[in-house]
Parts: structure tokens; C-alpha cells; sequence
């Protein structure tokens, strides 16, 4: 991975987009997870979900997302970052870190239907 | 050839703007009401909506990055979410009434039931975005939109009052009989801005130009683009005050329907003239809806992260598809419930206007940082031009519902 | 992986992501299945908050519709009378130049329009000195709707339309 000498996580990490090693889309930085190290707190992960963005909201917006949408999320760990720039760039593909499966879901329906 | 057709990303957008079923309402009544006192807003919302959609296009040209996604990252989840909230129902509306105006306009020449084809139109535009590629579409409607500059020819064709058109242009004072009509001028005039300068003309856009895999060598195409686009918009804008000026003023007439404006041309050229405005009409309002609904789906893929775009195969897209779709059909229910397409899309420019600002912010301070985009950040001439705009949408945004109020909701 | 600079960053970040630093000691703790009961309190206090705030609004708006209408707001139903008895002048003058199911249909949408606008009229209450304008207004109205809805022999009455408009007017 490119090592940036420090890294503003607000402005360079969080709500931005990711994109798998297939160039594609799965998902937006929703959260981040801190683990304890030895010096402090350390970045474990970034989280990807409504149980991720549903905490940012205000309470009750909280609760009828948490009934519409659900609060999975899916924490992608820090070492599958390879790259910050625009985009937070990833080692594996969405599939293999189950990202975007309504997506696949979806997509599997739609490519029953004609010039899909 | 091919980058001559880019052309028509421009004016299809700028027809999503200027010749929509309410702004041509609403521009007709402008001139109806107020002869060419008005003209500096068409010109001031041109140029704004040129400068604006130019930094846009720069951005997704050089970065490949749509409005939504820097909405989200550089004002924040909140700001991002409201914003999106706000510009998802006034898509929305904006759809169902243009749905609704293809379903009149069908109705002025078919006479069928208009419930019949208001789902006949839905059922068109869906297997027109299913079907054709960005490309055809841009192409299709934005040549199709052309036809609009019928009204052009019908005010040359009534000998309008030059002088008083060019005045038009300079802004100042109204002269109005009453302190109530002066208050209408400056409704009107904050909502002519605010529907020139509609944010999903610069989501539709950028995101357009990303469609039409736009490289950092098309950064003077994305500016011979928007010039182009936007001034036959706003030209179109101004046969629309004239029309409005010369002819309807004269017959007291404050056109309301789309078949008015339709018969102000038959009045002027005859039959080949309304025939000319109504399939003109008709490519403007569904291009109109293509636009809004899309832009929808734009923004919602933009902001969660999924993949998009009408170049993905819709397999590949799954939920920006679903988003898409599910606008038309919402867009059809609600003008099914027998609303007046013509008031639902005025009352949402009005609102609208408070969502410019969170738009245009983050598109700035994108394309002004030179970290970002290099060798491509404004210019003084953009960054002026952008922070001027940015502070005269902020104090309509300020005066619009205030105004609206005032004025009984723009009737007077 | 450690990140020591960040540590001025995260700690930014703290401020504003408190459940995220407080509770996220093992991350899955923060995105429980359920609401906890704080977080219902306080939704709950949300939607007292909400509705309180549209009940305020909604009683303003029908406290302000229930005022007796001025001469402002009765001239506004009467100028779109105008206007529509106007346009009928010109649809009727105009037929030759439209085609014959175009100015058919047109008529019939310019019906509608006049209905919605006489209904509008005949709806309000006036203050008791605009009664006698209501009613003439209301009997143009009538007047005006049937002859959009096909009495041809009947005329438009624009003219008296723009009187009673200009009357208000002062």
C-alpha cells in the first residue's frame, strides 16, 4: 500500500467512495473502527452499511432507518486499503468482502428481463 | 463528427432547464406580466448555470467524479443526506409534471383519455431509457428540443419591439402600477433564476459527461459544450418572454397550459407552426423527465456508492437501474391523482432554490483546488464568477419562500 | 497497521463520532440489531417534537385560510377568470389556425381550468364589503364555464371580468 505521511481521516478517508480491485463501486466509508495499540488508538477498519450511517443520524431518522433498511454493515479491514486518493482503493474484489450483494442480487433478477 | 455530437449532452440539458413544462409556463407568464423587465435574469441565470455546469464537467472530465459523490465529501453524511432528500422530491415533481405534459400534449393530438396516456407515457420512457444508450438519447431529444426555436421564429415573425428587448437585458428598477406588483417582480425574478439554474441539470451533467467517458483532453470540448447548450437554452428562454410580451399581454391572456403556448405559435405561423411547437414541446418535456429521472438515480447511486451509469449493463447496475425506474413509476403515480402538473413543478422550483447552495459549494471547491485538478483548477475568471454566483443563489435561496409567501404562492 | 499522525485526526474524529471511539471497543457492540432504550427516549422525543412543529404549522395555515379574504386574495380567482374568458376569445378567434381536435381538446382543458377557478371563487369567504363583488364575479363565472364547456352562443365575459379585477385593484 502508498503510504501517505499522515492522513486526515475526516477529509481524506471518511464518506468517500470505494472501489474494489475490479474497479468498481461497493460502497462509501460510512464509518471507521478503532482498535487499541500500544501508542493509542489505531485505525482496525472502515465500516460500510446502514449500521455504519445509521449512528450519524438523529435519533429517530435512526430508528425508521434501522426498520427499513436493517443495520448490517461490513467492515472492511484497514490492510485491504491499497491506495487513498480520490477513491479508497481496495486489494479484493466487493464479492469477496461482501460488498454490494443486493447489487449481485438485483442484478441476477434484472438479467432475466430482455437487452438487460 | 462524434465530438460535434457531444453538442447535444449541452442542449438536452439545458432543454431540462429552460423549456420544461413549468419553466415555459412560468417564462410565458414573465413576459406576459412584466414585458422584457426580466430579460437580466435569463441572462444572469445563463452564465451562471454555463459557469457552473462548465466547473462540472471539468471535474467529472479530469477526476471521472460526479456532483453526488463531492457533495458527500466535502459537506459531510448530514448536508449530503438532506440534500439529496431535498433534490430527490424536487426530481420528483419535476418528472411526474413532465410526464404529465407528454401525456397533455399526446391528448391535444389524439384526444384520447388522459389516464390512458399518462401510462402510454410512462410505458415511452421507460423503454426509451431501457433500450436506447446515453448517447442515442442525448442525440434524439436534444435535436428533437430544437424544434422549440419555433417561438424564435414566431416573435420575429410578430415584429417585436427590439429596443425594449435589448433594455430588458440591463437590469433595473420595475416600473409597476402597485407595491404588490413590484414584490411579484422579484418572485418572479428569484424563481426564473432558480429554475435556469435547476441543480439536476449539473448532476445530469457531469455525470453525462462520465457517461460519455470524458478525459482531461475534453476539457475545451466540456466548455464549447456548455456554452453552446446553455445559450440555445436561454436564447429559447427569451423567445419565450417575448412571446409572452408580444403577443399574450396584448390578448390579456397568462398562459397556464401547454396547449396555450402551443396556440400562441398557431396564432403567429399557422398550422405547421403549432405542429413544429407541439413535437418540439414534446421532446423538451420527455427529455425533461429522462433528465430528472436519471438524475434521481445519479444521486442516489452517487451518494451510497453503487456501481452506475447507463454504460454498465443494467445487470451490472442492479440498484442505479431500480432507482431510475422507480421514479417514473412514483412520478406517475403521483400525476395520476389528477394534480395540476403545471402548479407541482413551479411550487418545487421554489424549494428547490434552498438546495442550490449545498450544491454548488462542493462543486467549487472542488474545481478550484489545485491539488485536485492540477493544471485544470479555475481560473480568476471561474473562481470569480463561481463565488459571485455562489453568494446570489445563497440570498435567493434567502428570499425565495419569504417572496413566495408574500405573493399568495406567484399568483400576485 | 499503526497510524501515528493520525492520532490528532482520530481524535478530531472523536468528537464527532463519540459512539464510535467510546462504545467501539470491539466494533460490532455499536450496531446492535435493536434500539437501546436511550436511543428510543430520545427518538421518541424527536417525533413529539416533529409533530408539535407540524401542528404549529398546520394551525397557522388554517387560521390564515380561515380569515375572510381581502380584495387581494379575491382578485387573484378573478384575474385567472380573465385571463381563461381571454383565451377562449382567442381559441374561438383562432380555431381556423389549430386543428379542429386541437382546439377541441384545448377547449375542454381550458373547461377544467375555468371549473377549478370558479370552484376556488365560490369557496371563499369574503369580508362582508366585497360580498356584492363575489357574487357579480361568481354569476361571470357560471357565465364563463358555460360557454367553455360548448355554449358557442356564449359570449366571454372578459371585459366585465377585467372591470371587476381593476375595481380591486385600488
Amino acid at each position: 500500500m502508498k503510504q501517505p505521511r499522515s492522513l486526515d481521516l475526516l477529509r481524506e478517508v471518511l464518506d468517500h467512495e470505494v472501489v474494489d480491485a475490479e474497479d468498481v463501486s461497493c460502497g462509501m466509508v460510512d464509518d471507521l473502527a478503532f482498535g487499541h495499540g500500544q501508542d493509542g488508538p489505531v485505525l482496525d477498519a472502515l465500516l460500510v452499511g446502514p449500521g455504519a450511517w445509521g449512528p450519524r443520524l438523529p435519533a429517530l431518522l435512526r430508528l425508521a432507518a434501522g426498520r427499513l433498511v436493517g443495520r448490517a454493515v461490513v467492515r472492511i479491514p484497514w490492510h485491504e486499503v491499497i491506495e487513498i486518493s480520490e477513491v479508497i482503493r481496495l486489494r479484493s474484489t466487493a464479492a469477496e468482502l461482501g460488498l454490494g450483494r443486493l447489487d449481485r442480487k438485483v442484478g441476477r433478477w434484472l438479467a432475466k428481463l430482455p437487452m438487460s | 463528427m462524434a465530438q460535434f455530437a457531444e453538442i447535444f449532452l449541452g442542449i438536452l440539458t439545458a432543454m431540462g432547464g429552460f423549456v420544461e413544462i413549468g419553466e415555459l409556463t412560468f417564462t410565458l407568464n414573465g413576459g406576459t406580466r412584466f414585458a422584457y423587465q426580466l430579460l437580466w435574469v435569463n441572462l444572469l441565470g445563463t452564465i451562471g448555470i454555463i459557469v457552473y455546469c462548465e466547473m462540472a464537467g471539468r471535474v467529472a472530465a479530469v477526476k471521472h467524479r460526479a456532483v453526488f459523490s463531492l457533495i458527500r465529501e466535502r459537506a459531510g453524511f448530514s448536508a449530503g443526506l438532506l440534500t439529496l432528500v431535498a433534490s430527490a422530491i424536487v426530481n420528483l415533481l419535476t418528472c411526474s409534471a413532465e410526464i404529465g405534459g407528454v401525456a397533455l400534449l399526446w391528448q391535444l393530438v389524439s384526444g384520447a383519455p388522459y389516464r390512458v396516456l399518462l401510462l402510454l407515457a410512462l410505458l415511452f420512457l421507460v423503454l426509451v431509457v431501457w433500450l436506447l444508450s446515453f448517447q442515442s438519447i442525448e442525440r434524439i431529444f436534444g435535436l428533437g428540443g430544437l424544434l422549440m426555436i419555433v417561438f424564435g421564429i414566431a416573435l420575429v415573425h410578430l415584429g417585436p419591439d427590439w429596443r425594449a428587448l435589448a433594455a430588458g437585458f440591463v437590469p433595473r428598477w420595475p416600473q409597476t402600477s402597485h407595491p404588490r406588483d413590484t414584490l411579484l417582480y422579484f418572485y418572479f425574478a428569484v424563481a426564473l433564476m432558480s429554475s435556469i439554474m435547476l441543480p439536476y441539470e449539473t448532476y445530469f451533467y457531469a455525470s453525462g459527461g462520465i457517461e460519455d467517458k470524458w478525459k482531461p483532453s475534453d476539457v475545451g470540448l466540456n466548455r464549447l459544450v456548455v456554452i453552446v447548450g446553455f445559450t440555445l437554452g436561454g436564447l429559447l428562454s427569451v423567445a419565450l418572454v417575448g412571446m409572452g410580451a408580444e403577443f399574450f399581454a396584448a390578448k390579456d391572456v397568462e398562459p397556464q397550459l401547454p396547449g396555450t403556448a402551443a396556440l400562441g405559435v398557431a396564432a403567429t405561423l399557422g398550422q405547421w407552426g403549432l405542429f413544429a411547437a407541439l413535437l418540439g414541446m414534446f421532446f423538451a418535456f420527455g427529455g425533461a423527465a429522462i433528465e430528472t429521472a436519471l438524475a434521481s438515480a445519479y444521486n442516489l447511486a452517487q451518494f451510497a456508492g453503487w456501481p452506475w451509469g447507463k454504460h454498465r449493463r443494467k445487470r451490472d447496475a442492479g440498484r442505479f437501474t431500480l432507482s431510475w425506474l422507480a421514479v417514473f413509476v412514483l412520478a406517475t403515480i403521483v400525476v395520476q391523482t389528477g394534480v395540476d402538473p403545471v402548479s407541482v413543478v413551479e411550487y418545487s422550483i421554489v424549494f428547490s432554490v434552498v438546495v442550490l447552495p449545498f450544491t454548488y459549494f462542493p462543486v467549487l471547491m472542488v474545481a478550484k483546488d489545485k491539488s485536485i485538478m492540477g493544471e485544470h483548477a479555475n481560473g480568476w475568471l471561474s473562481n470569480t464568477l463561481g463565488w459571485f454566483y455562489l453568494v446570489a443563489i445563497t440570498l435567493a435561496a434567502l428570499a425565495a419562500i419569504p417572496l413566495f409567501l408574500l405573493t399568495h404562492g406567484g399568483r400576485g | 497497521m499503526p497510524v501515528p499522525r493520525a492520532m490528532r485526526a482520530a481524535q478530531r474524529a472523536c468528537g464527532l463520532l463519540n459512539r464510535v471511539m467510546s462504545v467501539r471497543r470491539t466494533p460490532s457492540a455499536s450496531h446492535r440489531e435493536c434500539a437501546t432504550p436511550g436511543e428510543t427516549r430520545k427518538a421518541v422525543h424527536q417525533a413529539i417534537g416533529c409533530v408539535l412543529a407540524l401542528a404549529l404549522v398546520g394551525a397557522a395555515a388554517l387560521t390564515i385560510s380561515r380569515r375572510p379574504a381581502g380584495a387581494d386574495e379575491l382578485r387573484l380567482p378573478i384575474a385567472e377568470l380573465r385571463s381563461q374568458s381571454a383565451e377562449l376569445e382567442l381559441l374561438r378567434a383562432q380555431s381556423a389556425a389549430a386543428s379542429p381536435r386541437f382546439a377541441q381538446v384545448h377547449a375542454q382543458h381550458l373547461a377544467k381550468a375555468i371549473d377549478a377557478s370558479r370552484d376556488e371563487l365560490n369557496a371563499m369567504q369574503v369580508e362582508p364589503a366585497l360580498g356584492e363583488v363575489r357574487t357579480a364575479a361568481s354569476a361571470l363565472a357560471s357565465q364563463l364555464a358555460a360557454a367553455a364547456h360548448g355554449a358557442a352562443d356564449q359570449a366571454a365575459p372578459t371585459a366585465a371580468l377585467k372591470a371587476l379585477e381593476r375595481s380591486l385593484q385600488r
